[in-house]
């Protein structure tokens, strides 16, 4: 799999569980705090639902089941709004971190070991203090058809 | 694309709209001179242009179709169907040419020379006749030649003829940039219906009175976003007058096309929807209602047939009527090929109504017409407009009475994106349901509910004298069940032409709310028909009743429906009916003459081979299927089974328990949603499920020879 990052780039980094992720802040639309979430009953799981951003519809994705990561204890949540084309999703995640810079340089290939759903949407891997920071494709993210391993 | 390009097609693809009109008008009323001096206006603009943009093409076509109008408009000619034909089809051929430009901006290679003869033939000195030999074969290959497919007409984009002429007052907006305005509009009226509520918990806030003025504001602001959307009908029509006279040319027919109400105005969206649906329902009118100028004097009427569009406001919506004094729809011949084409049974399409026979027009596969000509009749029928018309809203209905014509009713709402909804709740969540689609309430309390029948998972309910499936919100959405109150609503919607209930706990509103449309992600799940947000910033879901209905199992089929009351029950005498209960506390009948016998076998007589139940019966193995997997052969104890002969072949079913024998005529309310059951009729006051024999016979002779 290739990296999407071909020169050097800024990431917003999240937590969602124990992981760190980080997306291209040119995706990012903005961070915003804990929203009341409209449940929409037989959406696929994963789907939190609809949140109201200003007048605007915006789908909620849990990434801790879109992804399969357990969860620790409850904790306040965040929401990462990103774009992907004419459409807004908000990522409900528990930990906004910095923008961090990331070069081709320093960024390793995602590891040909991961499996489901982390292998599409993981483009590369940086090491950071706090650990390895998953680099994230956002469009992969949300036509990931959410398959469980 | 070069700007002066853009605006030279910009500004003919408007004048064209309108010469179509203009040259068809001017064949009815050749001495209206205004209407001469307008047409070769926006000919002369055309090719006058085509000289600074080096169209050579263009030019020579224009050029030479204006030398024939101005020998019109100096009264040397006179405008005759002939000479008016070949304006039309140099008309064509720059429409054509200008959508080619349009899509790539050069002009198209292509052979004039015919269509240069056919017009320069009224320029000679003795022109009023056909100066040179063309017969009607040379015609039609110039015809085709000159790239008039039906769809020339089409290939430009259509613009709002009556507003064209009379322009300076007015600016081109893109569309999409109204479109924004109007999302614009929606998203302050929400933010102002959160403020509103906010500021009316504390009265004597400094904020009251600037909310109240944002409110003011905000409302008419909308009406006017609302406003700049609306079109007239008008503009989906400017196309008809033409269509129609091409088909009475060709067919020999006379016809006049009136149109009313053409300023009416609604949402740019619905007229869109409208305009293919439209031109199909006028085609048909002209092609297959109107009859030839001998057949209607024959029979007492005018020679010129008559096609009337007339569209109007009535209780929020907007109604548009074609209809026509031809011929009409023979409900005779809509039956045989009713039949014909399988959609109906024999029995059935008998003792429908006549109306009720109409409708079977919209069904899909049904064309009456007996001849294909290519105007009409390609195999796109009147389905294809009802399923256009319904996709937006709209409802369609047709009239006929023999030999005295045809109308055809659409009925369209206002626009699209503010619908009149039920605010409803389930189950602790809140929903909106789409009113146009709900029939009635209905107040039930527990008690009620719990007399409804049950038939195969499907829940009944007894509304007069229908039996109407019936759904919980709840259990179709999959919440979680909670305590729910005494009382619960029964909304009655209706889909087609079936009709159909969903259970909710209370109906807590009635609202006008913004449709927005749903994320990809959730369009998926297909029973929600968008999204919206209330006064206190809450998003709900606006259900689709039809799509619900498919999901919870409910079957949809409209001719079954229609075919319901058919069998009225003058018709024939009761049948004999064994009624038999299967597993808790459903109800099935087997016509009493197709039994054989009634057995008691214990269950210890019941052996099996190859993995299905038989029993030793009269020297012979006697196969048993049970009715329906609710019934099982519990050890110790004996089991009622209906002993059926076939031939030389017998078998059992299997049942619960025999219950009664009774006189009854059967009406099939709903038809079947399974095999093995003909369908479900009220039988001595409950439903029940009428079983297919000969679905069981099979199974049990399949199972004899594995």
């Amino acid at each position: 799999m290739t990296a999407t990052l071909t020169s050097a780039a800024e990431v917003v980094t999240f937590r969602v569980g124990d992981q760190w992720f980080g997306v291209d802040v040119m995706d990012v639309q903005e961070v915003i705090g804990q929203l009341q979430i409209a449940l929409v009953p037989l959406a696929a799981p994963g789907i939190a639902g609809f949140l109201n951003l200003r007048g605007q519809i915006v789908t909620a994705i849990d990434v801790h089941q879109w992804l399969d990561i357990s969860r620790r204890t409850p904790e306040p949540s965040m929401n990462v709004v990103v774009r992907d084309g004419d459409e807004l999703f908000a990522l409900v995640v528990d930990e906004v971190g910095d923008v961090a810079a990331v070069s081709p340089g320093t960024m390793d290939p995602a590891p040909a070991s991961l499996a489901g759903a982390w292998a599409h949407v993981c483009t590369g891997v940086v090491r950071m203090d706090q650990g390895l920071l998953a680099i994230v494709d956002v469009t992969r993210l949300l036509n990931e058809p959410n398959t469980r391993p | 694309m070069d700007d002066l390009l853009k605006d030279f097609l910009a500004e003919s693809t408007e004048n064209l709209a309108q010469l179509d009109q203009d040259v068809v008008e001017l064949e009815r009323d050749p001495s209206n001179a205004s209407l001469l001096n307008s047409i070769f206006r926006a000919i002369h603009t055309i090719k006058g242009t085509c000289g600074f943009l080096a169209l050579p093409r263009l030019e020579t076509v224009s050029h030479t179709a204006e030398s024939v109008l101005e020998r019109l408009r100096k009264g040397d000619l006179k405008a005759e169907p002939d000479v008016i034909s070949d304006i039309l089809r140099a008309v064509d051929v720059i429409k054509t040419i200008l959508s080619e430009l349009a899509a790539n901006q050069a002009e198209p290679a292509g052979d004039d020379s015919l269509l240069i003869a056919l017009l320069e033939q009224w320029l000679g000195p003795d022109a009023p006749r056909r100066a040179i030999a063309i017969g009607p074969e040379a015609i039609a290959s110039a015809a085709l030649e000159f790239g008039m497919s039906p769809d020339a007409s089409s290939a430009m984009p259509g613009s709002s003829g009556d507003q064209a002429s009379a322009a300076p007052s007015s600016i081109r907006v893109n569309v999409k940039l109204l479109d924004a305005l109007m999302n614009l509009a929606g998203e302050l009226v929400l933010s102002r219906n959160q403020l509103l509520e906010m500021s009316s918990r504390n009265e004597d806030s400094p904020f009251a009175t600037p909310v109240q003025q944002l409110s003011r504001i905000t409302a008419e602001l909308q009406g006017a976003v609302m406003k700049t959307r609306m079109q007239p009908v008008g503009s989906a029509w400017s196309k008809l007058p033409r269509i129609v006279r091409d088909i009475a040319r060709e067919t020999g027919k006379k016809i006049e096309l009136d149109m009313k109400g053409a300023a009416t105005e609604l949402d740019r969206q619905l007229v869109q929807a409208l305009q293919d649906p439209l031109t199909h329902m006028v085609r048909n009118s002209a092609d297959h209602g109107i009859e030839s100028p001998d057949v209607r004097r024959a029979s007492g009427k005018a020679a010129v047939g008559r096609i009337t569009l007339n569209a109007y406001h009535e209780a929020g919506h907007v109604i548009v009527e074609v209809t026509d004094d031809g011929k009409g729809i023979d409900a005779g011949q809509v039956r045989r090929t009713a039949i014909e084409r399988g959609l109906v049974s024999k029995e059935a399409v008998h003792a429908m109504s006549d109306c009720q026979v109409l409708r079977l027009v919209f069904e899909p596969g049904f064309s009456t017409a007996a001849s294909v000509t290519h105007i009409s009749g390609r195999g796109v029928g009147m389905d294809v407009v009802r399923s256009n018309i319904e996709r937006v809203g709209g409802a369609v209905d047709l009239q006929s009475v023999g030999g005295q014509g045809c109308t055809i009713r659409v009925r369209l709402p206002l626009t699209l994106a503010i619908v009149s909804s039920l605010i409803i709740s389930a189950r602790g969540e809140t929903f909106a349901f789409p009113q146009a689609s709900v029939l009635e309430l209905i107040r039930l309390s527990d008690d009620q509910l719990g007399r409804s029948d049950v038939l195969h998972d499907v829940r009944l309910f007894r509304l007069r004298d229908d039996l109407v499936p019936v759904v919980r919100l709840g259990d179709a959405l999959g919440l979680p069940a909670n305590e729910s109150g005494a009382v619960a609503t029964l909304v009655i919607c209706q889909a087609g032409a079936a009709h159909f209930g969903i259970i909710v706990d209370d109906v807590v509103d009635t609202q006008e709310i913004v449709v927005k449309p749903v994320g990809r992600l959730i369009r998926a799940v297909g029973c929600y028909a968008g999204c919206t947000i209330l006064g206190d910033g809450r998003v709900v879901m606006i259900v689709d009743p039809a799509a619900l209905a498919v999901r919870a199992g409910i079957q949809i089929n409209a001719v079954a429906k229609v075919a319901a009351p058919a069998l009225t029950p003058a018709t024939r005498p009761p049948d004999s009916l064994l009624l038999f209960g299967v597993g808790e506390n459903a109800v099935q009948a087997v016509p009493l003459s197709s039994v054989a016998r009634l057995e008691e076998i214990p269950s210890d007589r019941i052996e099996y081979a190859g993995g299905r139940p038989v029993v030793q019966y009269r020297g012979f193995l006697l196969p048993l299927v049970p009715a329906s997997p609710a019934v099982t052969f519990t050890s110790g104890r004996s089991n009622a089974v209906i002993v059926f002969n076939e031939g030389s072949a017998s078998f059992g079913i299997a049942v619960s328990e025999i219950r009664d024998i009774v006189d009854e005529i059967v009406n099939l309310e709903l038809a079947s949603t399974r095999p093995g059951v003909l369908g479900t009729a009220v039988i001595a006051g409950a439903a029940t499920e009428v079983l297919d024999v000969s679905y069981y016979m099979e199974r049990a002779r399949r199972g004899s020879v594995s």
